[in-house]
């Protein structure tokens, strides 16, 4: 299948007073068209970093910012910053970011905010923006009045469903989705989910969905790269990761999800995250893991393929 | 008859915390017009068992945090009572309720705004001592503190601030401090809806660990059910400031009666990676306003089953169904 976004090899680093924080470190990843890919993991891990890294929204404090960033065939990392804001951001790439919703501004009518990418960016008539922000929020399941709302009438559903509007309203190709249901309710969580599923299918776009719920990730995932201490450790379809997972870290996240059908002993995974600025030695997983051998702890193991696009990193595995 | 009264008094011992139909409203007062209400908590009964712990499950604004906090007596009911260990407290002043602040204690949802980001993790956890005039051992109760939540070795957390340390462990000082006093009635608002995933089970796990050793009754409030079954015995769901539904947790999640107790268990997924390809179905609109409920059931405008007549006009009644199990619907018979 023809890959959409190719990331390969992507490094950010920051700067910080204790050292250089190894946020993304070699991170490689296919996102198809029409498909999503999942990014999960614990909080610290790299994820929201990797994003910023595909979006360029870096803060100052950057190290290293390097790799290859590949959507349809041209190199994006090579573009110089003027270019890449005219034509790829929001147009082709567009964010939705965690708890944008309490971002939008209180004293702009809802359809004003949803119009203005569109007049920046599309160099649209505000007239024209307008009404096209409108047939946006219908998109997102909104009545169209409510682009004469201001956002403290909204409930945290409908912003949220506000938020989405204003990602898509460029018609991007890869929409990347930061968290995008954290602090609502589980039933206007399902009602998202599904608004997302809707779109996916007509539109057919392509997510990068972060998260760190791998309950929820299940509900749009076509593909899952699971990140620990900046790094991927395991790459491969919703079906290998959830029934055939590899690495041992992904089997304990797996296992520490409460599920509600099904009775399972629930599991937890000792210790904590890693420092991203002085890591352990060798694999970064090892302090932690239950099957650690003395390779373990003196080589990090390659991120290797073991079948067709399907990758781990870990010495249990041989390519 | 003495045995008729031994079984009545051994009912209201084992009983910690019992709450009848409690009523908190707020009032929201107008220029020149009467004021009007948030009926927060509209009426509500329910009672803890010793040991026990009870989930109260529902969307935000259903109330559940207001009723947690009532039942502390941070805000004052507006109506019913509440009694704790045979004692009714509801109106008692708060000069007189010193011993119920030692009795009872809550630990926040939020463990990065709920700590003190000024204090060292000893003197958070030392506060609560102070000011409870407690003069003798603070140092060897701290110490104790945080073993029981396993901080250890404690002397590597003692010393450091809020900000040094991770979410999980955040909550877990939170919980050190709800415990020093020895409480035997703790509302856990949320306690692991702020954390990984992967952290959650075992600040559950902790948490029931620390129930048997110490006999604490929980409250726990949450809107996620799939925690509820690994951490309580019995569930009351809440919607717009009434309990809907309550069981054993076993029964309310493997059968629920309510139509609103399902459509909160349909919209939780499990991990599967079929999921993917169905749309989850969900019931329309959001819930209502407490200021302006909806006349009879409270849920009829979003539920799929009502009749549009009797649902309407009528409040349904929480009755008993079967062996513990209380519903308010006019239709669980007919509709399961």
């Amino acid at each position: 299948m023809e890959s959409l976004l190719e990331v390969k090899d992507l490094r950010l680093y920051y700067r910080t007073v204790r050292g250089t924080v190894k946020a993304v470190d070699s991170v490689s990843f296919h996102v198809y068209k029409g498909e999503t890919l999942a990014l999960v993991g614990e909080s610290g891990c790299g994820k929201t970093s990797t994003a910023t890294a595909i979006m360029r929204i870096l803060p100052r404090n950057v190290d290293t910012y390097a790799g290859e960033v590949i959507l349809n065939g041209t190199n994006i990392m090579r573009m110089d910053n003027e270019r890449f804001r005219k034509e790829i951001a929001w147009k082709k790439i567009s964010m939705v970011f965690q708890g944008a919703m309490n971002a939008l501004n209180p004293v702009i009518k809802i359809g004003f905010q949803v119009a203005e990418p569109l007049i920046i960016h599309a160099k649209m008539y505000k007239d024209d923006a307008l009404s096209k922000a409108r047939e946006l929020l219908e998109l997102v399941g909104l009545p169209s009045f409510i682009a004469d709302r201001y956002p403290h009438e909204l409930s945290g559903g409908m912003k949220q469903r506000v938020v989405i509007a204003m990602a898509l309203a460029l018609n991007p190709s890869v929409v990347i989705l930061d968290e995008p249901t954290s602090a609502l309710d589980v039933i206007t969580q399902a009602n998202i989910m599904n608004l997302l599923k809707k779109l996916k299918k007509e539109e057919s776009l392509s997510y990068i969905l972060i998260t760190h719920d791998l309950a929820l990730s299940s509900e749009l995932a076509d593909r899952i790269a699971v990140m620990y201490g900046g790094k991927l450790v395991e790459y491969g379809t919703a079906e290998q990761i959830y029934l055939d997972a590899k690495h041992p870290y992904s089997q304990k996240l797996l296992s520490s999800i409460p599920t509600l059908r099904t009775d399972k002993k629930l599991e937890f995974i000792p210790g904590s995250p890693p420092d991203l600025v002085s890591p352990p030695s060798g694999c970064c997983f090892h302090p932690r893991c239950p099957y650690v051998m003395p390779i373990c702890k003196e080589k990090e193991p390659t991120f290797q393929r073991i079948e067709e696009d399907r990758y781990v990193a870990c010495f249990l595995y041989k390519g | 008859m003495w045995r008729a009264f031994y079984i009545r008094g051994d009912l209201l011992m084992s009983n910690l915390i019992e709450v009848q139909d409690l009523k908190v409203w707020f009032p929201i007062k107008r220029f020149l017009k009467k004021p009007i209400f948030v009926k927060a908590v509209n009426g509500v009964n329910f009672h803890l068992r010793k040991g026990e712990t009870l989930s109260i499950v529902g969307e935000s604004g259903s109330g559940k945090t207001t009723l947690g906090k009532t039942c502390l007596k941070l805000i004052e009911p507006t109506s019913g009572r509440i009694i704790y260990d045979g004692r009714d407290i509801t109106h008692v002043p708060n000069k007189e309720l010193t011993w119920y602040r030692r009795e009872s204690q809550i630990i926040y949802q939020d463990p990065f705004s709920s700590l003190n980001p000024l204090f060292t993790i000893y003197r958070i956890l030392e506060e609560p001592l102070i000011i409870n005039d407690v003069k003798n051992e603070r140092e060897e109760q701290v110490y104790k503190a945080l073993q029981d939540v396993k901080l250890t070795p404690v002397e590597e957390f003692i010393n450091k601030y809020p900000h040094m340390l991770s979410g999980g462990q955040r909550q877990r000082v939170s919980i050190a401090r709800a415990l020093i006093l020895r409480p035997r009635f703790i509302v856990a608002d949320e306690p692991v809806s702020m954390l990984d995933v992967s952290v959650r089970v075992e600040i559950l796990y902790l948490l029931k660990e620390l129930q048997h050793k110490y006999n604490i009754s929980f409250l726990y409030i949450t809107h996620d059910i799939a925690t509820v079954k690994y951490f309580s015995d019995r569930i009351a769901v809440m919607y717009a400031g009434k309990i809907v539904e309550m069981g054993d947790i076993k029964d309310v999640v493997t059968e629920p009666l309510h139509p609103y107790t399902r459509a909160l268990i349909e919209a939780i997924p499990d991990p599967d990676p079929k999921n993917r390809f169905t749309e989850r179905k969900v019931i329309p609109g959001e819930p209502p306003s407490p200021i302006n409920l909806p006349s009879g059931c409270s849920f009829h405008p979003r539920c799929p089953y009502s009749d549009g007549q009797r649902c309407i006009k009528e409040e349904p009644l929480l009755r008993d169904f079967n062996d513990g199990r209380k519903v308010a619907c006019h239709y669980v018979e007919t509709v399961y």
